[in-house]
């Protein structure tokens, strides 16, 4: 009915933009459980009391793939992270109206503001998670903020233990330089293995990534380069050597 | 920050740049420190606003480490071209096998069970190993947190490593193969600062954190057994939470270990008795500590002695054995040979023992005040 729609304010972008570099090494003051048995997911799935998170997008900006993801996998919990304030702030705003615009959809997806390069193991346990992207990261060009990259050695031990044998990571990027990096430091994880394109061409994530976040579609807009790496997370080659 | 160990025949202590023996029966001194070309500062350093001179100089102390077989010794120095150096007993003599760069000062060193590695938990939150049996061979980055770290520990079967860092976190990794992460303990809600495995069970591990309490955990599970808020035994007197420094454990019987504990700014150190293997009990036995000098460290040795290093200009390091009732007393003897070399050990003490920059600082981003539009 009309009555609803007027009173679905959808957040307008102008008002929620935000610088896009933000130092992940300092001490944001950033809420998180001490524990993941200490976390209250009903709050941001109220209609999902017995699931589990198994999709993370990892920096999730606008949240453009998070609501895609939410469709084409009705039965999954997909959850956003999202470090600057102003933009997580917009992105829990947007499913708040389009929860209200669409009964009983998008109750699967929410956003988080975090710090996921400190506290991730903090709200998942471990091989609780299925799928992780990471698109667009902040390539951090300058050498001495390497470290500050979100697909780093260290970090890759980390996404290791947070997703199942099997498990995904997706890395999107426009920057030859940041793809060849993570690229890099995925081949080299021994717990990581580069999936091929036949299978990529059948995984019904891979279009989205391009036409549904904010930066994927500027990237299509602006002619740029498409430069995915999708790996997946194997068994730990040191037991059976 | 500096701190003391030893064994049956010495004792050592780090602080500065060097690393200090003790000989125990006759208290004589042994200054080990890296070759002189090295203590020329490279670099000057500008102090920052509002730091004078020293204080910047000191933020960084050597960390040593003794082999448990008590044949090597590690120096990771702060100063000039940070390096690891390793000593190696032959004889009465030590002589210095390897000097290696570390890149970034070092927050704790620890050789592994076997004395085949040392490995180097340091500021910039990686952890590295360098091999002892082969001396010039290169480091080795074994894992990496993004928080600075404060401890690292590899368990006696040398199967899993144990790191801690500044953002409460512990983490369980294999071993050798440390990118394989089996498990974290979390629960502790501030900066953790060491780790030891419970000695009469090890598959327990025992942490101190700056949050004031003490946690053991079923390391391989991530499981919280116990935790121990040590300022209920040991009230300061403001009714603030002191953080915790370090502890140390010793087994005194196939179901029991002893606990002594070092809290920050506090003259007080508080043993504790831990009994049994699944179902633990703790005891507070006795409070040591007397005047006002802050306890820096406390270790215990497998002759059965218990070292404190205090901040005191006549008495930096004290030994205190106990006897079958667990009364604790000082070994005036020993004690007192160690008096005359008081002035050599007061540059352990010029820099804070918990810098104020493992607190965290919990800033508001600028644009966290979002116009809410009605």
């Amino acid at each position: 009915m009309a009555s609803i729609e007027q009173n679905v304010r959808y957040p307008q972008k102008r008002h929620y933009r935000q610088r896009a570099h933000s130092n992940p090494t300092a001490d944001h003051k950033v809420d998180y459980p001490i524990h993941p048995d200490l976390m209250d997911w009903s709050k941001l799935y109220p209609e999902f009391p017995n699931k589990r998170v198994e999709f993370a997008d990892v920096g999730c900006g606008y949240g453009g793939l998070l609501v895609a993801l939410g469709e084409l996998f009705p039965d999954v919990l997909s959850l956003g992270l999202e470090i600057r304030v102003k933009v997580s702030q917009f992105v829990i705003e947007r499913i708040k109206a389009l929860r209200l615009q669409e009964q009983g959809k998008h109750q699967n997806v929410a956003c988080l503001r975090t710090n996921a390069m400190k506290y991730l193991p903090n709200f998942f346990y471990r091989g609780q998670l299925k799928k992780m992207f990471f698109l667009f990261p902040d390539p951090h060009f300058k050498e001495s903020k390497h470290e500050w990259r979100i697909i780093s050695r260290s970090l890759l031990s980390e996404y290791a233990y947070l997703l199942c044998e099997g498990g995904l990571v997706y890395t999107v990027t426009d920057v030859p330089d940041l793809n060849q990096w993570m690229v890099k430091c995925l081949d080299e994880h021994p717990m990581f293995e580069r999936v091929s394109q036949e299978e990529l061409d059948k995984d019904p994530v891979v279009p989205k990534l391009w036409d549904s976040s904010e930066e994927g579609q500027k990237v299509t807009r602006n002619d740029g380069p498409k430069l995915l790496a999708v790996y997946r997370r194997v068994a730990d080659p040191f037991d059976s050597s | 920050m500096a701190s003391i160990t030893g064994n049956k025949e010495m004792l050592a202590v780090s602080g500065g740049n060097s690393v200090y023996l003790l000989e125990r029966k006759n208290g004589s001194l042994q200054t080990l420190e890296p070759p002189v070309e090295d203590i020329k500062i490279t670099t000057k350093k500008v102090p920052k606003k509002g730091e004078t001179s020293s204080e910047h100089a000191d933020k960084h102390m050597a960390c040593a480490a003794l082999s448990s077989c008590g044949r090597y010794l590690a120096l990771a120095t702060c100063r000039g071209t940070k390096s690891l150096l390793i000593w190696q007993l032959e004889g009465q003599t030590w002589s210095l096998i390897s000097q290696r760069p570390i890149g970034r000062a070092a927050s704790k060193i620890r050789f592994t069970n076997s004395a085949s590695r040392v490995l180097i938990a340091d500021k910039a939150g990686d952890v590295y190993s360098f091999s002892v049996t082969e001396p010039t061979k290169e480091k080795e980055w074994l894992l990496g947190h993004i928080a600075m770290l404060l401890d690292v520990t590899v368990s006696d079967d040398e199967k899993y490593i144990i790191s801690c860092d500044r953002d409460d976190k512990i983490r369980v990794a294999r071993f050798p193969n440390c990118y394989n992460i089996n498990s974290y303990c979390l629960g502790h809600t501030s900066f953790v600062t060491s780790l030891s495995f419970l000695p009469h069970n090890l598959c327990i591990l025992v942490s101190s954190s700056g949050d004031g309490c003490i946690k053991l955990w079923k390391y391989l599970e991530g499981k919280e057994l116990l935790s121990i808020p040590i300022n209920k035994y040991v009230p300061a007197l403001d009714g603030e939470i002191l953080p915790i420094k370090q502890c140390s454990v010793f087994q005194v019987s196939p179901e029991a270990s002893l606990m002594s504990v070092c809290i920050g700014s506090s003259s007080k150190c508080p043993i504790f008795k831990i009994d049994g293997t699944d179902n633990l009990q703790v005891k507070l036995l006795c409070t040591i500590g007397s005047e006002d000098q802050e306890v820096w460290c406390t270790q215990f040795t497998k002759d059965n002695s218990m070292l404190l290093m205090k901040n005191n200009k006549m008495r930096p390091v004290e030994v205190w054995s106990w006897d079958e009732n667990y009364d604790f007393l000082l070994n005036q003897n020993e004690t007192e040979l160690y008096e005359k070399h008081s002035d050599t050990f007061q540059e352990c003490f010029s820099c804070p023992s918990i810098p104020s920059m493992l607190y965290r600082k919990n800033y508001d981003e600028p644009a966290d005040k979002v116009k809410k539009h009605s």
